[in-house]
C-alpha cells in the first residue's frame, strides 16, 4: 500500500513536470479512434478532451489518497467519460469506439510514464494493477451512459409508438375503426378509450369496428379492458363490433365470465362493416348496368 | 343537442306524429317536457337533487302515466360525470319506467362520464343509450333492437 502510494506520488511528480510531452502522446489514441475514419471530431477537440483527460488524472495522482474511488478528484474522471461517451453516441459513433479508446489511453499512459521515469512500470504488478482497476471503473461509466442512451432512446420510442398505434380512422359517415396494435395494458387503454369515446362525441360515431387483429398477448387484464372499453362505446349510445378475434383470444375473453350476449363480433373486417352498414340502415350494391 | 323547434316540426310531420311542447307542473331540479306523442324528454337542471330520487321518480311517473308515454330520453348532456349515486338514480328511474312500459332512452352522455362509468358497473344498466334522439328514432325504424340490454 505505502510502496504504491510512493509511487502515485512519484508519477503525479513526473506528471506535473513533463506534461507537454505526455499530453502530445495522449492525444494519439483519440485521433485514432474519434477522428480517422469515423469524423466523429476535429483534431482541436481531442486536443482539448485529452488535456482535460490528463488535468484530471494528474488531479486524481496528486489527491490524498488515489485508489479512493470515492473521492471528487475520481468522480471527475468518471463524470468526464459520461460525457465523452454521450457525446460519441449522439454523433453516431459506437460504444466499442470508446471502449476501446478507453483501453488504448490505459495503454498509452502507462507505457508513456514509463518512458519519461525511466521506471519499468510494467514490472510493478502495484502500478499496473492501480491504473487496471481506474480504468475499468471508467469503462464501467462509459456503458452506464450507453445504457443510459439507449434507454432513453426506447423511452422515446415507446411513446411515439403509443401516439400512433391507436389510429382511430372514419371509414365511413359515423363508422369509425380502430386497430388496436401490440400490448393493451391498463395506461394504454386509458389513452385509447378517452381518445375514443371524444372522437365518438366529436363525429357522431354511430358504430365503432375494433380490429384486434394486431393484439400481440391477452390476458385476463387485457380482456377486462376490453370489455371495458366495448362497455364504454355502448354507454355513448353507438354501436361496438369487434373483429379480427384469434383462438388465443376468444379463449381469454370468456375466461373471464362475462356475459357476451350483447357484445357483437364479427371474424373479419369486411363482416364488421357490413353489419355497421345493416344497423345504420345502409345498403351497398351492385350498379346495375 | 336539444331539437331546434323547427327540426322537430320537420320531424314530426315526416313521422305523422303532432308536435307538443307543454308542461305542466315543475318538478325541482328537473324539465320534463313532451316532445311527441308518446315522448317524453328529462332535462336534469343543476339544482337536481338525487338523494330525493323516490319523491322524484313519483312525479315522473305520475306525468308519464297521465300523457300515456311509451319513451322516455334522458338528456345527460350536462353530466359530466356519472358517480354509484347518479347511476343508481338513472337505474331506478329507469326500472320503474319500465313497470309502466316505459322504455328509459339516455341521450348525449359525455364521453368522461361514460369513461368514469364503465369503472364500477359489472352489469347491463336497465336503459338504453343513444348518441341523441333522432339517431334512436332512426335505428329503432331500421331495426328494432333485438332487445339488446
Amino acid at each position: 500500500m505505502t510502496q504504491k502510494k510512493d509511487l502515485s506520488e512519484k508519477v503525479a511528480a513526473l506528471f506535473s513536470l513533463k506534461v507537454g510531452n505526455i499530453s502530445a502522446e495522449l492525444v494519439e489514441p483519440g485521433r485514432k479512434y474519434f477522428c480517422q475514419d469515423s469524423r466523429l471530431m476535429d483534431d482541436d477537440e481531442v486536443a482539448d478532451f485529452s488535456a482535460e483527460f490528463m488535468n484530471l488524472i494528474v488531479a486524481l495522482l496528486a489527491s490524498k489518497d488515489p485508489t479512493n474511488q470515492g473521492s471528487p478528484q475520481f468522480h471527475a474522471l468518471q463524470m468526464f467519460f459520461t460525457g465523452l461517451s454521450q457525446k460519441v453516441l449522439v454523433r453516431g459513433g459506437h460504444v466499442e469506439d470508446v471502449v476501446r479508446y478507453t483501453q488504448q489511453l490505459q495503454q498509452t499512459l502507462i507505457a508513456a510514464l514509463e518512458k519519461d521515469s525511466g521506471i519499468a512500470f510494467t514490472q510493478s504488478r502495484s502500478v499496473l494493477l492501480y491504473f487496471t482497476t481506474v480504468f475499468n471503473e471508467l469503462i464501467m461509466a462509459v456503458f452506464r451512459a450507453y445504457l443510459e442512451e439507449k434507454e432513453q432512446a426506447l423511452f422515446a420510442q415507446e411513446q411515439e409508438l403509443r401516439e400512433t398505434a391507436t389510429p382511430i380512422t372514419e371509414i365511413w359517415d359515423g363508422v369509425l375503426t380502430l386497430p388496436i396494435i401490440g400490448t393493451l395494458d391498463s395506461s394504454r387503454t386509458m389513452l385509447v378509450m378517452e381518445a375514443l369515446l371524444n372522437r365518438i362525441a366529436k363525429d357522431h360515431a354511430k358504430a365503432v369496428v375494433m380490429d384486434l387483429t394486431g393484439v400481440k398477448n391477452i390476458d385476463s387484464q387485457v380482456s377486462h379492458h376490453l370489455i371495458q372499453m366495448v362497455r364504454a362505446v355502448q354507454l355513448m349510445g353507438s354501436e361496438a363490433i369487434i373483429t379480427g378475434i384469434r383462438p388465443e383470444i376468444a379463449r381469454a375473453l370468456i375466461s373471464l365470465n362475462i356475459n357476451m350476449s350483447d357484445i357483437t363480433t364479427r371474424a373479419s373486417l369486411s363482416d364488421a362493416l357490413k353489419e355497421a352498414f345493416r344497423r345504420m340502415g345502409i345498403h351497398v350494391s351492385q350498379k346495375a348496368d | 343537442m336539444p331539437l331546434s323547434p323547427a327540426l322537430s316540426r320537420k320531424r314530426a310531420r315526416g313521422t305523422g306524429t303532432r308536435y307538443a311542447s307543454i308542461t305542466i307542473m315543475p318538478i325541482p331540479g328537473l324539465h320534463l317536457t313532451q316532445i311527441g306523442r308518446d315522448d317524453f324528454l328529462l332535462e336534469p337542471s343543476r339544482g337536481l337533487d338525487v338523494s330525493d330520487h323516490d319523491r322524484l321518480i313519483e312525479s315522473i311517473i305520475e306525468r308519464l302515466l297521465g300523457a300515456r308515454a311509451s319513451r322516455l330520453y334522458y338528456d345527460l348532456s350536462t353530466q359530466a360525470i356519472i358517480d354509484p349515486v347518479y347511476y343508481n338514480w338513472l337505474n331506478k328511474l329507469a326500472r320503474t319506467a319500465q313497470a309502466i312500459n316505459v322504455k328509459m332512452v339516455c341521450v348525449h352522455m359525455q364521453p368522461t362520464a361514460a369513461f368514469a362509468l364503465v369503472q364500477f358497473i359489472h352489469e347491463i344498466p336497465a336503459f338504453e343509450t343513444a348518441l341523441d334522439i333522432s339517431d334512436w328514432q332512426s335505428s329503432q325504424m331500421i331495426a328494432p333492437r333485438q332487445a339488446k340490454r
